[in-house]
């Protein structure tokens, strides 16, 4: 009776594990399209834009230290593209509904909405993603990649900056952001 | 072998137990459908960060928002999705222990409200909307769900901010 349930068990997790492993992710989506003509991506190491003060508190350095990399994946519409669209917006809908992504919110219907996620448990997030769509200007996936990120302490952090304690360093990427804005228009 | 059979039991009942919550989640991936929903995970980050002030009534609203649970606004165009969405909300209604809360008719939109009896007097555990009728001309049904240890006198500014419709109405409430 037992070797039976035993016999059962491991069946239904070979079952899942094999499942899993055949399961889009989001990471392999963006390796997949990082090359594709039809989509723009920018990678973000935090390094790069967040530079600080040394007297900072041991707190607010962990807080920062805790963002890696924010990864933007876009797809814009240019009117030869239309076609791939709204399949592509179903298949990332269908990645980030899966149970691991815990929904924060998400507004609006298919042709026009947007939906924020994030992975990992509530003080420790592992990611953060954003997806957004509009039929008539296509599609984008950000992902604010970390280690333990903790919402309370960054929030903290960013009323430090606010306060001048913390400076954002913007130089460096200003041609990256140029180029968001291109996509933006 | 006993908490083994406690756990499958747990694990079948699970979808049952969550059925009143469900009947409306099929909306959400209509494209007729526009919806907004925040859930349960939201609110617990929001009361990660530390929101304490000194004004005693910006203070009530955040405690309002740090015990919600789930809010859904569910909103169509549509004549024939709008009277599914009826049916499932008067079914719904029917089902569960919710009490009228009030109802009133503006304009061409008639809008009702149920609740369900919350963890004491001014509070409810279920804040339910319907409202029906023609905006500019469109019919438009929406339907709006707020749980959680709900301030009545609170959730009238959170309807406020979310632009729901009977925001105001929801002030004269008691």
């Amino acid at each position: 009776m037992k070797s039976i349930f035993q016999i059962f068990f491991l069946l239904i997790l070979g079952v899942q594990f094999s499942g899993c492993n055949q399961e889009p992710t989001l990471q392999k989506y963006f390796v997949n399209h990082q090359n594709d003509e039809n989509y723009v991506m920018v990678d973000l190491p935090a390094g790069m834009f967040l530079s600080f003060n040394d007297e900072l508190a041991n707190a607010d350095q962990e807080a920062i230290e805790s963002i890696k990399k924010v990864s933007v994946l876009a797809y814009p519409l240019n009117g030869s593209n239309t076609a791939n669209y709204e399949s592509e917006v179903a298949v990332l809908n269908k990645i980030l509904s899966r149970e691991k992504y815990k929904l924060l919110m998400k507004i609006g219907n298919t042709t026009k909405g947007m939906r924020i996620a994030y992975l990992g448990e509530e003080k420790a997030i592992d990611e953060v993603v954003f997806f957004g769509n509009d039929s008539d200007k296509g599609f984008i996936v950000a992902r604010v990649l970390g280690e333990k990120m903790n919402v309370g302490e960054l929030m903290k952090l960013v009323g430090n900056l606010e306060n001048g304690d913390i400076k954002l360093n913007f130089k460096q990427f200003e041609s990256t952001l140029k180029k968001l804005d291109e996509i933006e228009s | 072998m006993k908490t083994k059979i406690v756990f499958l039991l747990a694990f079948c009942l699970y979808p049952i137990l969550n059925w009143g919550q469900a009947n409306f989640t099929k909306y959400e991936s209509m494209k007729e459908v526009s919806a907004m929903v925040i859930t349960q995970n939201m609110f617990k980050l929001l009361s990660e960060i530390d929101l304490d002030t000194q004004d005693q009534e910006t203070q009530a609203y955040i405690d309002l928002i740090e015990n919600l649970k789930d809010i859904k606004v569910l909103t169509t165009n549509n004549v024939e999705i709008g009277t599914d969405m009826n049916t499932d909300f008067n079914t719904y209604v029917e089902s569960s222990q919710v009490e009228e809360l009030m109802r009133f008719k503006e304009k061409s939109m008639q809008v009702k409200f149920y609740s369900k009896p919350g963890s004491k007097e001014g509070f409810v555990s279920e804040l339910l909307m319907l409202m029906t009728g023609q905006e500019e001309g469109e019919p438009i049904t929406v339907v709006m769900s707020i749980q959680g240890d709900i301030d009545l006198k609170q959730v009238s500014k959170l309807a406020n901010d979310l632009k729901v419709p009977g925001a105001k109405q929801l002030k004269n409430i008691k």
